[in-house]
């Protein structure tokens, strides 16, 4: 079958007074129907900007998509007319951020909200488009929903506005959503339940998912692709239970170290990655990693590594892949 | 008791909607309150003056040319007899209504550019902006004198001439407003649902910098009955039969030390009037936005 959705060498660059920054550099993945794709990486790795550039949200001026290509259901993303990309954001793929909040319009009731969507995409009557919205507002576990329907978005907790707003996304049954740190914003315990309500109505409308985030261990809950950003690149990608058992690149292993282990007995103190992430605008040659690399050669300064693939689905930029098994 | 008031305000905090704060906030301003009753008051004055007076605006009377204010005649009468209590009000009633066209002219051009220009930015922006700033440039009253004493002294060039110039400021804001909100992540949601441009600028910007707009609005009445005023008073404005407060002040101007009542009371009317519009939208944008303040 046909993959859902193909980006190939996507290029995204932003145009700052300390010159050009490749936010979004030569980024190429693959999904399959009913996949879900975790993407992680530190704050700056340029994950937004990967699945805005696909939305064709990115602001342009500063932002510019360079290049790549998108090729969801045999249209590109990237080239479409905007009034087609319209019809296609919000029904075909959706989107939920970070911060629920500020997400939902504050002057507007969450009921306005979600019957927009509805009658931007199907055209419902009003009565059946409120049905719709109460129906989904139920099944994203809003207790009372066709009385919490009316309200305002300061009225709801963190958590359950994050509802709200996956509500709002599944409306239209999306056949891809994509999740920028959906949870990143709440505490613990509601990152889980938030979490675990992805992962269900994933199963349950048997929609793709692209799941941002810059923990690895909120991937290992939902996702079976795992892609890792750095620097505005993959560094590795490849199944989830490759990657959490033989991580091949350094990065990858880094964030793995960092990650609390319930099997460990004594608290270990969590290592993290020594080193700060990289300047856009001054990026290392060769491997951007290599200043905080523990294996780095010389080889490393001076040109970026091609891919060392592992099976078909497992791939890593290192060139110190191999050795370290 | 501190603790009641704790719980209660924490109820006040998640119950009460922005507007509800704000409302809370004005109560409490009491010269902003007392403003607004000023003006409503005459705005009523203004409505109702054809009933409640007894002597029409224009019937000329020679018994009684040139009276001080006295039981009958309140605020006295002019060289040809008229009432100035009835004369004072219908000049507050043309006033006002000049005030409330120009300003919604101005609203209605100025939201909706600048909205367009904060929202679509870049070189869209670059290019309405500069032309505000252009039209900025220009001597302001030199240019209603100038659209005035072309196509003559008409209302409803009055009006226009008026709203044309004072848009400027209310688009610069709403721009700013605008260019703001627009970074913000509903914004963004809203259109990652694929909602339509024009549906985003007006249901999702505007009402979000509707506190300025409103605010600016408020302030735009006073100053746009105060250009009307000085108009007038120059000859340019509202000419006779018809009367306002600018108008009555410049009839009364040139009889000052005979008849000093023309000119003093149009002009305390119009002082009231410019003091309460002005402390009502003051205290409208404390209470809309504390950080505002100045
Ligand atoms: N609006 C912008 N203007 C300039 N640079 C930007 C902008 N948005 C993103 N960038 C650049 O892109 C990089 C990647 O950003 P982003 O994709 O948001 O990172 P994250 O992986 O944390 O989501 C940032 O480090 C920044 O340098
Ligand atoms: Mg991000």
């Amino acid at each position: 079958m046909m993959a859902l959705l193909t980006v190939n060498n996507l290029c995204t660059t932003f145009s700052t007074p300390e010159g050009v920054v490749r936010a979004v550099d030569g980024v190429s993945f693959s999904l399959e129907r009913g996949e879900a794709l975790g993407v992680v990486g530190e704050s700056g790795s340029g994950k937004s900007v990967t699945v805005m550039s696909l939305m064709r949200l990115i602001a342009t001026p500063p932002g510019r998509i360079e290049s790549g290509e998108a090729i969801f259901e045999g249209r590109d993303l990237l080239k479409l007319p905007e009034a087609n990309l319209r019809s296609i954001r919000g029904d075909e793929i959706a989107m939920i951020f970070q911060d629920p909040l500020t997400s939902l319009n504050p002057f507007l009731t969450v009921k306005r909200q979600l019957t927009e969507v509805l009658e931007t995409h199907r055209r419902m009557s009003p009565k059946k488009a409120l049905t719709e919205s109460i129906h989904m507002l139920e099944l994203v576990g809003i207790p009372s929903p066709a009385k919490r329907i009316n309200d305002y978005p300061h009225e709801f907790s963190g958590g359950m506005r994050q509802r709200v707003m996956i509500a709002m996304a599944l409306l239209c049954r999306p056949k891809l959503l994509i999740a920028d740190e959906p949870t990143t914003a709440l505490d613990v315990t509601i990152q889980a339940q938030i979490l675990e309500l992805i992962a269900d109505l994933r199963h349950e409308f048997g929609t793709t998912v692209i799941l941002i985030t810059h923990n690895l261990g909120i991937v290992a809950e939902v996702c079976d692709h795992v892609a890792v950003m750095y620097a505005g690149k993959i560094a590795e990608y490849g199944k989830m239970g490759e990657i959490f058992v033989r991580p091949r690149h350094p990065y990858t292993q880094g964030l793995l170290r960092s990650l609390p282990r319930l099997d460990e007995k004594r608290a270990a103190r969590l290592e993290s990655i020594v080193g700060q992430p990289p300047d856009l605008t001054l990026l290392p040659t060769g491997c951007a990693f290599h200043p905080r690399c523990e294996v780095k050669s010389e080889h490393c300064l001076r040109e970026f590594p091609s891919a060392v693939r592992f099976g078909d689905h497992h791939y890593a930029h290192c060139w110190h892949a191999e050795d370290r098994s | 008791m501190s603790s009641i008031a704790a719980v209660s305000d924490i109820q006040l905090e998640k119950k009460s909607s922005l507007w509800l704060d704000a409302w809370c906030r004005l109560k409490k301003n009491k010269m902003a309150m007392v403003s607004s009753f000023l003006v409503v008051a005459f705005f009523l004055l203004a409505i109702a003056v054809p009933i409640l007076s007894p002597f029409p605006i224009d019937e000329v009377h020679y018994d009684s040319i040139g009276m001080a204010p006295n039981t009958l005649h309140w605020f006295g009468t002019d060289i040809l007899g008229r009432d100035m209590l009835a004369r004072t009000f219908y000049g507050l009633r043309i006033s006002l209504a000049v005030g409330l066209t120009a300003t919604l002219v101005s609203f209605a051009i100025g939201v909706v550019y600048g909205a367009v220009a904060g929202f679509y930015g870049g070189k869209v922006d670059a290019l309405m902006m500069r032309f505000v700033d252009v039209v900025y440039g220009l001597p302001y009253m030199f240019f209603v004198i100038i659209v005035m004493s072309v196509f003559g002294n008409n209302i409803l060039i009055l009006f226009m001439a008026i709203g044309a110039v004072s848009w400027l400021t209310m688009a610069r804001i709403v721009r700013g407003q605008v260019l703001s909100i627009s970074q913000k992540e509903f914004v963004e949601a809203a259109r990652s649902c694929g909602v339509r441009n024009r549906t985003i600028i007006f249901r999702h910007l505007i009402p979000n910098a509707l506190g300025p707009i409103i605010v600016y609005t408020t302030l735009m009445v006073p100053r746009t009955i105060l250009v009307e005023a000085f108009l007038s008073f120059l000859g340019l404005g509202i000419q006779p039969p018809q009367a306002s407060l600018g108008s009555l002040a410049s009839d009364g101007a040139s009889a000052m030390d005979l008849y000093p009542w023309l000119i003093l009371f149009p002009g305390v009317v119009l002082a009231i009037l410019l003091f309460a519009l002005n402390y009502f939208g003051d205290g409208l944008r404390d209470a809309l936005d504390p950080r505002m303040k100045k």
